[in-house]
């Protein structure tokens, strides 16, 4: 049974999971039995041949990343492969993976079996932010019934692959998002990441060789399985294969989640959401979530791939626009992203540590109107030297500069008027 | 495989597999950095070593971190970039947005790789707003202070004190700008390396608390190189001094034994040296004709040489056991038939075995040693995994947790348990027996299932080394090390430490025996006795050194300190403590290493040599280096000694820094001494530095003045000095001694040494930061032995009718028959009087 | 010939200008504030020696005749208990002035140093300890340092955040 929506077809609009029984009447583990019948190069071929791009915020290709994990007979030393399925979704704006947490846990399962095997894996861990109470009891309960009923565990459905899942509640916050960072975690020490290379393919949980996925990405694999690489190259607008769990919140008149066609447009998703609320006109939206810079009302065309979008000088990211209206304040929304992420910052590294806060603490100025110039050259210092990859440690910082940098060349009229007596939208009159 | 790049438009050579930073440091570019150290390698924290870097010739270049950059063939680095350097001086913006503007009142002033820095990138205002962040601080004990406000967060402090020395009690705690660097609590660091941290800091947040208290600016300090007295690994260090007291004293780099770290006891035991314990008193020098003479283990080779020489060696005798003598003598003997490890080549080791020796207290560098030794099948399975070895953090992860075997045979439970592979208990007589079971295994002879696994680590290594010390004082681990080491070939190293900095010194000067011979010989020719710094009662049965003093005519003790000798003593003369003489000291590789005197002895105290060439009667020689060419003339076998340093011709060479103040403010220095007898080192800034290390002094040079900058003496990172490691090896003057073996322990209690890396001996105790950093002392019984001696908790003992330095405690881990005591030299009976 | 009359007369006419000779010590010089004579350690507003012993003043002096030993109170602040100045070698220059990160050492235009006896012309911490606070009277050092002292704790100073809350889990 094929469909256009296969992500979140089958989704409760209550949200409540299936049991197993339900889940398997409407088709559910047909694609692991498919997979598991195959070789793992094979089911690894598939997905390539998918074009299935990774949907945690950086898009790169999942086989690909698959295809370093070594089988056991080529391993350099003895031990357990680990697959990570990454469920802590903290990106401000991003709200997508809760979804297929809660509504849909099978459908991750069997996501998991099916990359575990071509990875090699023996182990799953699913790491979800502590928040996702639902999803985590959710899940844990699908897993035992998945492993009562012989479809996971040992010896999956007498194929001779065994994994087990389990679900690991983060007691970290938004940088336990970043893959080493978080494999540090589960290590049991500080999150902070990890310089790559080594990658976690080759040195990843406790020095395994060890793939991170993030939850859309595995919820997509079984429906490639049971349908094919080329139909799920054709649900997609672009290159980039499948559809994409979009997102929408800010100055929308009705903020939620809309599974579509990869390479739909901004203007079709905020049609789709009912349209620019406030007072009606577009400003401007973040593709990807907080951490994406800026784009305008000339990128409302603009198919929402990774490729199109990055071209247009933003990025994808998780693909949850934030959309503001002309009433909306770029500075004010920089200004809480700023904040959030100085918050958020692990303290390895200096630009992130001390550069975010000052940053955040320039845009509060701003937006208060007690900024002087210097401070304002200060932000644009900031932006300029943080901003090229490479500068920090890892993504958050770079991901941080992505709304400022595109603030100060985008607005920099708007925010230079800030200077004199803070925000214009709240000035009286 | 080498590879040609360029940096700064010069070409350099280099080997491939390094990083950029390490390579520019070592080609005399000095890249601005933090985190990187060369210890503890790349991990890319602080991003200050921006540098451009480009794949080739002509290519775009992009700002890379130096240190987290492999360097590949053709690479041009562009250190000199503007947009690099502006990147860098961001960085430095950023760490003064919160750092305080303390320096005034900060011991680092003067000497801080921060301020280096920020001067290195011309930062000079605050233009950000907005409060700076602080922190509360915490007591961290005697010996370090804590000032968190001034933390830059590179990581350094963490990474030494957990990564590198093992310890457990420091962490970080706090995210994002809120970052903690502290214990759970108030309280002293654990760890006896824990005074590194005062180095390791770039900034000021951890300094020597002992020289906060007689605080000097780093550039009115003059710096005199010396030898650690602490334990036989003979580390090398600088003292430093200003009006006359020391003020610190800090690491000075060894590329073969301590490299860039000291342990705690090194650090502070030279403050006995103007500590209450020093003996004082003018004395009327008699002639002294027909005596008896104790060498001491902890003076320099020159002072028991002269001893020698005022009694004869018919009547020089050592100033520690028969047993001790003998044990010290064969470890000598045995190591002189083969290649004896360095520390550095300890820390290469792939299987270790240490058969009885508490390590971390009896030679603490040599346990630092250890555990980077551990670290090699780590390394190799990183290396298979296509790691590069300078990227610390991904080496640990890569490694798997995987540890090269480090078998402990030890008779307590041991500070390196926890790298250890095997953790063996054994009473200290059952040692040898295990040691034999391993050696039967090696052979092919059934052992059981532990030791045949020891065996089997041993065999297929590499590079094997087998361990062993005077710690217990029983010879049966020492011979069966060495019978290991020989069954294991010519791959086998054999390490052995004897008991006190100066005990090779001593033993390659052929005494006659121990206290035990002294005494006999002293009933066969009566006369007086003339002991060499060194509190017998500290060193012997106590009972045994009480007859000692009874039978001899008179008892003369030479010493820096007061101590129970020097008060049991007829006549005590104060002479110059081993930090105020120059001196040559024999450490357990058998290298002889020069210590210089890092002020004139006081005139009421000279060196020891000096007094004892005026008891004999004689005009003491002008300087050292008359006194051992008379040595030399004496003992032809210790020639080698004379090349330890340039004699004083060689100089002169500044002690005093060239910045240094005050010198017209009314100190008079046209009166002060000019030059030093016993070495080419002048007490004023006359002369110019020298490039033989073992005449290093200080060493910091425009625009980077800190320990941090202390690379560029090195040939390349890490490895030996510029001129060579200090040193000359003399172990071939050992003479051959035969096998030794240890008598039945008996049926009555046996003392066993509760050896601490914080208070070895008495000038340890006379050292008042060390003092009040030390464990109290302990007398531990097991429960068993408690109950059928009818003892409880709590008990104050009589032990050899001296009341027991601590109440009883009750410890299930000691082996049964056996008592601990803290301060007792070696294993042997006791005898428990006043016990119920 | 000329030249002879020509010096007679701008010599010869010096006899009836006016005299530019001050009646020293009758009258005293008026001299500026920034003067640089006598050398003092000057006082917080609130009383209390600002000098911390850096050793900036010795290390910048050209003659080196500033002699500075710290010592430190119970709470931790520091404070000279050595601060001796030799005038005898003393030239004036104000670098320790310029130097003083404190504003403790100041010089001022008190010039009447001169003694026969050399060794009085070594001054210590009582003979340059004055009760004010001198050229900056609001400045004080303490408030900006960082550094917790009697009186200052952390967080308390000037421009500076309460301290750190280690067992605060809230972001």
């Amino acid at each position: 049974m094929t469909t256009d929506l296969p992500l979140t077809g089958r989704a409760r609009p209550d949200r409540v999971p299936h049991s197993l029984p339900e889940w398997r009447a409407l088709g559910g583990y047909q694609a692991v039995e498919r997979a598991l019948a195959l070789t793992p190069l094979q089911v690894l071929d598939t997905v390539d041949a998918a074009a299935l791009n990774g949907r945690g915020g950086a898009g790169f290709p999942a086989a690909r990343k698959w295809r370093f994990m070594p089988a056991a007979a080529d391993a350099v030393s003895p031990g357990p492969n680990y697959l990570i399925v990454n469920g802590d979704e903290m990106e401000p704006g991003a709200f997508k993976d809760r979804f297929l947490l809660e509504a849909l846990p099978h459908q991750l399962i069997e996501g998991t079996i099916i990359a575990g095997f071509a990875t090699h894996a023996t182990e799953a861990i699913v790491l979800i932010r502590d928040d996702y109470r639902a999803a985590i009891a959710g899940l844990t309960r699908a897993i035992a019934e998945a492993e009562a009923a012989g479809l996971l565990g040992d010896n999956i459905l007498n194929t001779g692959y065994s994994l087990h899942i389990r679900v690991h509640p983060s007691a970290g916050r938004y940088i336990v998002g970043e893959e080493t960072a978080l494999i540090a975690a589960l290590e049991g020490g500080r999150a902070m990441p990890r310089k790559r290379p080594p990658f976690p393919a080759q040195s990843g949980l406790w020095g395994r060789p060890t793939t991170v996925n993030n939850v859309e990405t595995i919820s997509h694999v079984p429906h490639i399985l049971a349908h094919g690489a080329q139909w799920f190259r054709a649900l997609s607008r672009t290159e980039e294969g499948g559809t994409k769990l979009y997102g929408l919140s800010g100055r929308v008149n009705r903020p939620g989640l809309i599974e579509a066609p990869m390479g739909t447009t901004a203007r079709e998703l905020i049609d789709r959401a009912g349209g620019v609320s406030g007072n009606g006109r577009l400003l401007c939206f973040q593709p990807g979530g907080g951490a994406t810079g800026f784009l305008g009302p000339e990128a409302l065309d603009v198919p929402m791939d990774f490729g199109h979008v990055a071209k247009a000088g933003s990025m994808l990211g998780t693909g949850t626009l934030i959309v503001l209206d002309e009433t909306a304040c770029p500075v004010e929304v920089t200004a809480r992203h700023m904040a959030y992420y100085a918050r958020e910052s692990c303290g390895w590294c200096v630009p992130c540590r001390e550069g975010l806060p000052w940053a955040a603490r320039i845009l509060h100025a701003l937006e208060e109107g007690t900024a002087r110039r210097e401070d304002l050259q200060a932000l644009h210092d900031i932006a300029r030297e943080a901003s090229p990859r490479g500068r920090s440690f890892c993504d958050l910082m770079g991901g941080a500069m992505g709304p400022l940098a595109s603030l100060l060349s985008r607005f920099g009229d708007l925010v230079d008027d800030h200077l004199h007596g803070g925000c214009p939208r709240r000035r009286a009159p | 495989m080498t590879i040609k790049l360029k940096i700064d438009g010069r070409e350099v050579t280099v080997e491939d597999g390094r990083d950029l930073l390490s390579i520019a440091l070592e080609q005399g570019v000095d890249v601005p950095h933090f985190c990187w150290h060369a210890a503890l390698g790349s991990v890319g924290a602080c991003r200050m070593c921006a540098v451009k870097v480009a794949p080739g010739e002509g290519t775009p270049g992009k700002v890379e971190m130096a240190c987290m950059t492999p360097a590949s063939d053709g690479m041009v680095v562009d250190t000199t970039d503007a947009e690099a350097a502006r990147f860098r001086a961001q960085v430095i913006e950023w760490l003064m947005l919160n750092h305080p503007h303390d320096c005034a009142v900060c011991e680092e002033g003067g000497a801080c790789h921060l301020q280096d820095m920020v001067v290195a990138t011309g930062h000079h205002d605050r233009r950000a707003r907005g409060p700076k962040r602080t922190h509360r601080n915490q007591n961290l004990g005697p010996l370090l202070t804590h000032e968190m406000n001034r933390c830059i967060g590179c990581w350094r402090c963490l990474r030494f004190y957990r990564d590198h020395a093992g310890g457990r009690d420091f962490n970080a705690f706090g995210a994002h700008d809120r970052l903690y660097f502290g214990r759970a609590g108030d309280g002293p660091l654990d760890s006896p390396f824990a005074g590194n941290l005062a180095e390791v800091c770039p900034t000021g947040v951890f300094t020597d608390k002992a020289w906060s208290g007689v605080y000097a600016r780093p550039w009115d300090l003059s710096a005199t190189p010396a030898i650690c007295t602490g334990c036989s690994a003979g580390c090398n260090v600088t003292l430093n001094e200003r009006g006359g007291t020391l003020r610190r004293v800090l690491n000075r780099y060894h590329g073969a034994i301590n490299g860039f770290f000291l342990c705690d006891r090194g650090r502070w035991s030279p403050w006995s040296v103007d500590g209450p314990g020093r003996l004082t008193g003018a004395v009327t020098l008699p002639r002294v004709a027909g005596a008896v003479g104790l060498g001491s283990p902890r003076a320099s080779l020159e002072s028991n040489w002269a001893l020698r020489r005022l009694v004869g060696p018919g009547r020089f005798f050592a100033g520690v056991s028969d047993r001790e003598t003998a044990l010290t003598a064969r470890m000598a003997a045995l190591l002189k038939a083969s290649p004896v490890p360095s520390l550095t080549e300890m820390a290469a080791a792939d299987a270790i075995l240490v058969l009885g020796e508490d390590l971390t207290a009896t030679a603490p560098r040599a346990a630092l040693a250890l555990r980077q030794a551990v670290r090699g099948a780590e390394r190799d399975l990183a290396c298979k995994k296509g790691v590069a070895l300078w990227l610390d953090d991904a080496v640990r992860v890569a490694g798997e947790g995987r540890r090269s075997p480090l078998a402990l045979v030890t008779a307590l439970p041991d500070a390196l348990d926890d790298i250890a592979s095997f953790a063996i208990r054994r009473a200290p007589h059952d040692m040898a027996a295990f040691a034999a079971a391993i050696l039967a295994a090696l052979q092919g002879r059934p052992a059981d299932a532990e030791a045949s696994a020891i065996a089997q680590a041993l065999s297929t290594a590499r590079a094997p080394l087998i361990i062993a010390g005077a710690g217990l004082g029983l010879a049966g681990p020492v011979e069966a090390a060495a019978s290991l080491a020989t069954a294991l070939g010519p791959k086998a190293r054999l390490a052995l430490f004897p008991a006190e900095a100066g005990s090779f010194g001593l033993s390659l000067l052929a005494p006659a025996g121990g206290i035990e011979a002294a005494l006999a010989e002293l009933e066969r020719n009566p006369g007086p006795l003339v002991v060499l710094e060194n509190d017998l009662f500290r060193r012997a049965d106590p009972a045994l050194v009480e007859r000692l003093f009874a039978k001899a005519t008179q008892v003369i003790a030479l010493d820096h300190l007061a101590t129970e000798t020097t008060t049991a003593a007829a006549l005590a003369v104060p002479v110059a403590a081993p930090a105020e003489a120059a001196g040559t000291w024999v450490n357990h590789e058998g290298r002889a290493q020069r210590s210089f005197a890092f002020r004139p002895a006081d005139p009421q105290a000279p060196t020891a040599w000096r007094v004892l060439a005026a008891l004999a009667g004689e005009t003491p020689e002008p300087g050292l280096d008359a006194l051992l060419e008379a040595l030399v003339a004496d003992l032809p076998a210790l020639a080698a000694v004379r090349d330890g340093a340039p004699g004083v011709d060689h100089g002169p060479v500044p002690r005093a820094h060239p910045r240094q103040s005050a010198r017209t403010a009314g100190n008079h220095p046209d009166r002060a001494t000019r030059t030093d007898p016993d070495s080419p080192l002048s007490w004023t800034m006359e002369g110019d530095r020298a490039p033989e290390p073992a005449l290093a002094t200080w060493t910091d040079r425009p625009g980077l003045h800190s320990v941090s900058a202390e690379y560029a003496a090195q040939q390349w990172i890490g490895g030996p000095l510029k001129g060579g490691d200090p040193g000359v090896n003399v172990l071939h003057a050992a003479a051959d001694a035969p096998a030794l073996a240890d008598p039945p322990p008996g049926a009555g209690l046996l003392g066993l040494p509760l050896h601490s890396p914080f208070a070895a001996h008495e000038a340890d105790a006379a050292s008042p930061p060390l003092a009040a950093r030390a464990p109290a002392a302990r007398v531990t019984l097991h429960p068993a032995d408690a109950a059928r001696l009818g003892l409880t908790a709590g008990a104050l003992l009589v032990i050899d009718g001296r009341p027991a330095p601590a109440p009883l405690s009750l410890d299930p881990d000691l082996p049964a028959g056996h008592i601990g005591l803290s301060g007792l030299r070696a294993l042997r009976p006791v005898i428990l009087g006043g016990a119920p | 010939m000329t030249g002879i009359l020509d010096q007679l007369w701008r010599i010869g006419r010096m006899l009836f200008l006016p005299k530019q000779t001050r009646g020293y010590p009758e009258v005293k010089p008026v001299l500026p504030p920034r003067y640089r004579a006598r050398i003092v350690l000057t006082r917080d507003p609130d009383g209390q020696e600002r000098c911390v012993a850096c050793n900036l003043c010795a290390a910048a002096c050209p003659p080196d005749c500033i002699e500075v030993v710290k010592a430190e109170t119970e709470d931790g602040r520091w404070y000279p208990a050595t601060f001796r100045i030799n005038f005898s070698r003393c030239i004036f220059c104000g670098f320790c002035e310029e130097a003083c990160p404190t504003s403790a050492i100041q010089l001022t235009p008190d010039f009447e140093l001169a003694d026969y006896d050399r060794d009085s012309l070594l001054y210590d911490k009582q003979d340059l300890l004055i009760a004010g606070p001198g050229k900056r009277p609001d400045y004080s050092y303490w408030q900006v340092a960082g550094k917790a002292i009697a009186g200052k704790d952390k967080g308390a100073g000037e421009n500076e955040a309460p301290p750190v809350d280690l067992k605060d889990l809230t972001p």
